[in-house]
C-alpha cells in the first residue's frame, strides 16, 4: 500500500529526520510542543509502518543536473519514504507556482476559517519546526513556514 | 491519503473558496468539507496504534511479520472498493493485531472516499489569461481514498 502523509503527519516525520541527523535534541524543545508531536508521530509512525511506500512531499531543490530518470529518495532518508512523482525540474517549478499564486489568492480573499488560520498561526511558530540546512528548512526560512506548508499541503493530494 | 483533522479544515476552505468563486483548479484538488464537518464520534473505525517513538522504531515494526500480517489486512479494507463494511473488518483486524500494541490509545480513523474538484463548469473571462490557463486543464475523475486521523 502507498499512502502520502500530508501536512501535520509530513511535518512531524519531517522533523524526526531532521531530529534524527542532529542527535539529540530533546532539551531544545519546548516541552508541550514535544508532547503534541509525540502523538501525532504515533500516528504518522504507525501508518507508516504498516504501508509499503510512504511518499514525501516533493523535493523543491533538486538540482539542475537531477532529471526524471534519476530522482531518488534523499540522502539519508529511509528508502521507502520515496519523493511521489516523477516530473522535471520545470514541471515542479510549474506546479510550485501554481500551488503558491492558489495559496495567496485564498489569503487574499480572507478565503480562510479561523479555525485555520489558528492553524497556520501555529505553523508558523518555531517550536513547529526543526531548523537546520536541509533544502525544506531552508526553504521555510525563504517563504516563510505556512506559506511552504501550505503549499506543500495542496500538492500533497496531487501525489497520491 | 493520510492526514490529520485539522489539516482537513485548512484543505476544506480552499476548496470551499474555489467552488463559491468558481475560479478554476490548477491540479486535482480534494473537496473535503464533508470530512472537515464530521468529529471523532463519526470515526469508521480505530486501527492499533504501535506507539512508535522514532524513524529506526518504524523501521523495526515494518519487519515484524505480526505486523506484516495486520498491514495486510490493512490494506484489504483501505483498498476495498466499497468501504461499507471498512469499520467491522477494522475492529476484527483489530483483535487479531491487539498483541502489538504499544500502550498507547488506538488511532480512531475515518476513511472516506472523497471527491477531486475539476474543471468542469468553470467559467472564466476572457481578459484573465492565467486562470483560463488554469481552467483548461483536464484531471481523471477518480477519487482520492482518503484516511482521517483523529
Amino acid at each position: 500500500m502507498k499512502i502520502v502523509l500530508a501536512g501535520q503527519l509530513d511535518r512531524v516525520y519531517s522533523n524526526a529526520l531532521a531530529r534524527f541527523a542532529e542527535g539529540d535534541w530533546r532539551e531544545h524543545v519546548d516541552p508541550a510542543w514535544y508532547e503534541k508531536d509525540r502523538l501525532l508521530f504515533h500516528r504518522a509512525g504507525t501508518l507508516s509502518a504498516l504501508s509499503d511506500i510512504v511518499v514525501t512531499a516533493p523535493d523543491w531543490n533538486q538540482p539542475d543536473d537531477e532529471d526524471e530518470e534519476s530522482r531518488t529518495a534523499p540522502h539519508g532518508k529511509d528508502p521507502i519514504f520515496a519523493p511521489g512523482m516523477s516530473l522535471t525540474k520545470d514541471l515542479w517549478a510549474s506546479l510550485h507556482d501554481d500551488a503558491a499564486g492558489l495559496v495567496e489568492a485564498v489569503d487574499f480573499l480572507s478565503g480562510y476559517s479561523k479555525q485555520s488560520l489558528a492553524i497556520l498561526d501555529e505553523i508558523d511558530t518555531p517550536d513547529a519546526w526543526v531548523a537546520n540546512d536541509s533544502p525544506r528548512s531552508l526553504r521555510r526560512a525563504s517563504i516563510g513556514a505556512s506559506h511552504a506548508y501550505l503549499i506543500d499541503l495542496l500538492l500533497q493530494p496531487f501525489l497520491a | 491519503m493520510v492526514i490529520a483533522q485539522a489539516d482537513c479544515h485548512v484543505l476544506a476552505d480552499v476548496a470551499k473558496f474555489l467552488i463559491d468563486s468558481a475560479r478554476p483548479r490548477p491540479f486535482p484538488i480534494p473537496d473535503l468539507r464533508n470530512v472537515a464537518a464530521q468529529d471523532t464520534t463519526s470515526a469508521t473505525g480505530r486501527v492499533i496504534n504501535l506507539g512508535l517513538q522514532d524513524l529506526a522504531d518504524i523501521e523495526t515494526q515494518r519487519r515484524t511479520p505480526g505486523i506484516q500480517s495486520y498491514a495486510r489486512q490493512l490494506h484489504t479494507i483501505l483498498e476495498a472498493p466499497e468501504l461499507s463494511d471498512a469499520g467491522q473488518c477494522l475492529e476484527a483486524a483489530r483483535s487479531i493485531g491487539a498483541q502489538f500494541t504499544g500502550g498507547v490509545d488506538d488511532i480512531a480513523v475515518v476513511i472516506e472516499h472523497v471527491e477531486i474538484l475539476n474543471n468542469t463548469d468553470v467559467q472564466v473571462a476572457a481578459h484573465k489569461k492565467g486562470l483560463i490557463r488554469w481552467a483548461r486543464r483536464k484531471f481523471s475523475p477518480r477519487g482520492l481514498r482518503t484516511l482521517v486521523l483523529a
